[in-house]
C-alpha cells in the first residue's frame, strides 16, 4: 500500500483577515460587508504570497462546502487567475471536509496530478441561512423550503428538529450519562478554548470566562449551552501545499505531512450528523480510522506536541480526544480538567482558541494555527520545541485528520 | 384556525407509504422482502443485503427513549413551543431502527434514559399526521 508519509508539505498559509482584522466580523450583529467569494481570494492570496508564489504557480485547487456558505472554486480560480487547472476538488461535506481536501490535494500531488495546489475554506455564519432565534450553530430554518421539505429532512424539521445543533445534543447526553460526563467538564473545555484565544488576536472572542459564566450560559437545548456552541463568523483560510522535493526551494521551512486519514462507522447517516441506525452515536468517528492515521505516520497520541481538534462544540473535542486515542473511550471528561488541555498542560489543545473563541471555518483555522505553532510562529501561544502535532476535521460520525511535523 | 407556520412534510416516492400510513393512524416502517431488515428513514435498498425489495410493515409503536433533548431557544416557527422534547426513539422491532420525534404527555424533566414510550399521531393539519410519543 502506498504511503503519503513525508511526500507533501504545507509551504503557505494565509487568513482573510490581512490587515490585522478588519475584514472578520468581530460581532455576531455586523456583517462583513464582502462576498464568501472575496473572502476565499484573500486567504488564498495570502497563502499563495506566504509560500513565495503567485496564483500563475497554482494548478491545483480545493474547498469544502455546504448549503450554508460557499465560494466555489472555479469562481476562486478565475478570480486568482489560475491559467490552467490540473486538479480541482468542490468536497460537498460536513465539518470534515476541509481536511479530506487537504488529504486529496496531498494525495494529487504525490500522485503528479499537480504541483502546487491551494485549499481553503471560506465561510459566512454570521448571514447565510444559519441563524435561528439563536445566532450559534446551524439551523435549516432559514432555507426556503424550510415549511415543505422532503427526504431525510421529513422525518426532523416537523418535529422542531431543525438544526445539527440538537442531533448533537442527544449524542452528548447519551455520553454523559453513560459514561457520567458533567456539565463542568464541557465548561473546562470552553474555559481553555478562551484562555488561548486571549492570545491570539484573530479570535473573535477574547474576553476570559470562568464556570460560572459557563454554567449560567443561557440553556439552548438541555444540555447545551450558549458556550458549547462554535462562534458564527466571517471568514477564510487557506494553506498551499506542494511536493517534499519542490518544498525545499521555497520561501518557507515546509511543514511535511506525516499521517492522513478519513473515515466514519457504520452506517453514518446524514452528513451533517444525524445517528440514523449508528451502534452508538456517543461515538467519534475518529476511533474507527486513528489507528490508520498513527500507522502511516508512525508515530502515536503520545508523540503529538498539540492537537488542534475540531470544536463545533466543546464536547466534540471530549469525543474526539477518546477517538483519537489520547485517552480510553468514555473518559474525554477527566481528560479536559486540570489544565491538561491548556497551554502548558499534558496536551495543549486548540492553542487559537478554535471554533469555540477564534472562529468558525470548518478548522482550516486549526490547521493555520498548527503551521504557525510548527514553524515556531505562534508568538504568546508558541509551544516551545513543537515538532508534531494532530489537525481534525469532524462531522459527528465522519472524520477526517493530518498529523504534520516541522 | 390559525394558520399552521412549521414545517410539514412534502412526501416523495420513497416516503409517501410512510406519511400515508401515519393519516390512518398506523406506524408503517419499510422492511427488506429478502432478509427482513427493518430500515428508517425510508430509502430504495437494504442496507444489509442490497435487496431493492420492500414492503410496508404495521409496527408496535412501541418503542424507548434512546437520547432526547430539551429545546429551549428554538426556531421562530417553534418559539411558542418552548420547552419542547425532541427525542430519538429506539423501536421494539429492531436494535437499531430509530426515529425522531417529540415527546409529549409528561414534563420534560420526567424523561429518562429507555423510558418506555408508544408513538401516537396529532392531526396537525387536514393533510397531516405527525408520529408522535407518549409515556407508555
Ligand atoms: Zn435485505
Amino acid at each position: 500500500m502506498g504511503t503519503l508519509k513525508d511526500k507533501v508539505a504545507i509551504v503557505g498559509i494565509g487568513h482573510s483577515a490581512t490587515d490585522g482584522g478588519s475584514k472578520f466580523v468581530k460581532k455576531y450583529s455586523k456583517l462583513s460587508g464582502v462576498s464568501d467569494v472575496q473572502l476565499a481570494l484573500e486567504a488564498c492570496k495570502m497563502a499563495i504570497e506566504d509560500a513565495g508564489l503567485t496564483s500563475k504557480d497554482i494548478d491545483g485547487i480545493g474547498c469544502a462546502h455546504a448549503l450554508d456558505s460557499a465560494a466555489p472554486s472555479h469562481q476562486v480560480a478565475l478570480g486568482l487567475g489560475v491559467p490552467e487547472i490540473s486538479f480541482q476538488v468542490d468536497n460537498y461535506a460536513g465539518g470534515a471536509g476541509s481536511i479530506a481536501v487537504v488529504q486529496m490535494a496531498a494525495a494529487a500531488i504525490e500522485a503528479g496530478l499537480a504541483k502546487n495546489v491551494v485549499c481553503y475554506r471560506a465561510m459566512k455564519t454570521s448571514t447565510a441561512g444559519r441563524l435561528t432565534g439563536h445566532p450559534r450553530g446551524t439551523s435549516i430554518s432559514q432555507f426556503p423550503d424550510y415549511h415543505s421539505v422532503t427526504g431525510e429532512a421529513e422525518f426532523m424539521a416537523p418535529f422542531g428538529l431543525d438544526s445539527v445543533r440538537m442531533e448533537n445534543a442527544m449524542r452528548w447526553k447519551r455520553h454523559m450519562i453513560k459514561y457520567g460526563t458533567t456539565s463542568e467538564q464541557s465548561g473546562a473545555v470552553a474555559i481553555t478554548h478562551r484562555e488561548h484565544a486571549a492570545l491570539n488576536d484573530r479570535a473573535l472572542e477574547r474576553e476570559p470566562i470562568t464556570m460560572e459564566d459557563y454554567l449560567n450560559s443561557p440553556m439552548i437545548m438541555d444540555p447545551v449551552r450558549e458556550l458549547d456552541i462554535c462562534l458564527a463568523s466571517d471568514g477564510g483560510y487557506a494553506v498551499v501545499l506542494t511536493s517534499a522535493e519542490s518544498a525545499r526551494d521555497m520561501k518557507r521551512s515546509p511543514v511535511y505531512i506525516m499521517g492522513a486519514a478519513m473515515g466514519g462507522g457504520p452506517l453514518p447517516g446524514y452528513a451533517s450528523g444525524f445517528p440514523v441506525q449508528a451502534p452508538e452515536p456517543a461515538e467519534a468517528a475518529a476511533k474507527y480510522f486513528s489507528k490508520r492515521l498513527y500507522d502511516m505516520a508512525g508515530v502515536g497520541p503520545g508523540d503529538m506536541d498539540f492537537a488542534q481538534i475540531y470544536d463545533c462544540f466543546t464536547f466534540a473535542v471530549i469525543y474526539q480526544l477518546e477517538g483519537y486515542g489520547f485517552c480510553k473511550e468514555g473518559e474525554g471528561g477527566p481528560f479536559v480538567e486540570d489544565g491538561r488541555i491548556g497551554l502548558g498542560g499534558e496536551l495543549p489543545v486548540n492553542t487559537h482558541g478554535g471554533q469555540l473563541s477564534e472562529g468558525y471555518f470548518w478548522s482550516m483555522n486549526h490547521l493555520y494555527e498548527a503551521v504557525q505553532q510548527l514553524r515556531g510562529e505562534a508568538g504568546a501561544r508558541q509551544i516551545q520545541d513543537a515538532e508534531i502535532g494532530l489537525v481534525t476535521g469532524h462531522t459527528a460520525q465522519v472524520g477526517s485528520a493530518l498529523i504534520l511535523r516541522r | 384556525m390559525t394558520q399552521y407556520d412549521k414545517p410539514l412534510p412534502h412526501p416523495n416516492e420513497e416516503t409517501r407509504g410512510f406519511w400515508e400510513g401515519c393519516n390512518r393512524g398506523e406506524l408503517l416502517m419499510q422492511r427488506c422482502t429478502d432478509c427482513c431488515t427493518f430500515r428508517f428513514f425510508p430509502r430504495p435498498m437494504c442496507h444489509v443485503c442490497n435487496s431493492m425489495n420492500a414492503e410496508w410493515v404495521k409496527v408496535s409503536g412501541k418503542g424507548k427513549v434512546f437520547s432526547w433533548v430539551v429545546v429551549r431557544q428554538g426556531s421562530p416557527s417553534f418559539a411558542g413551543d418552548v420547552p419542547y422534547v425532541v427525542a430519538s426513539v429506539q423501536l421494539a422491532e429492531q436494535d437499531d431502527l430509530r426515529m425522531f420525534g417529540n415527546i409529549e404527555g409528561c414534563a420534560p424533566e420526567d424523561i429518562e434514559l429507555d423510558m418506555p414510550v408508544e408513538v401516537f399521531f396529532d392531526e396537525v393539519t387536514e393533510e397531516v399526521s405527525l408520529p408522535k410519543w407518549k409515556p407508555a
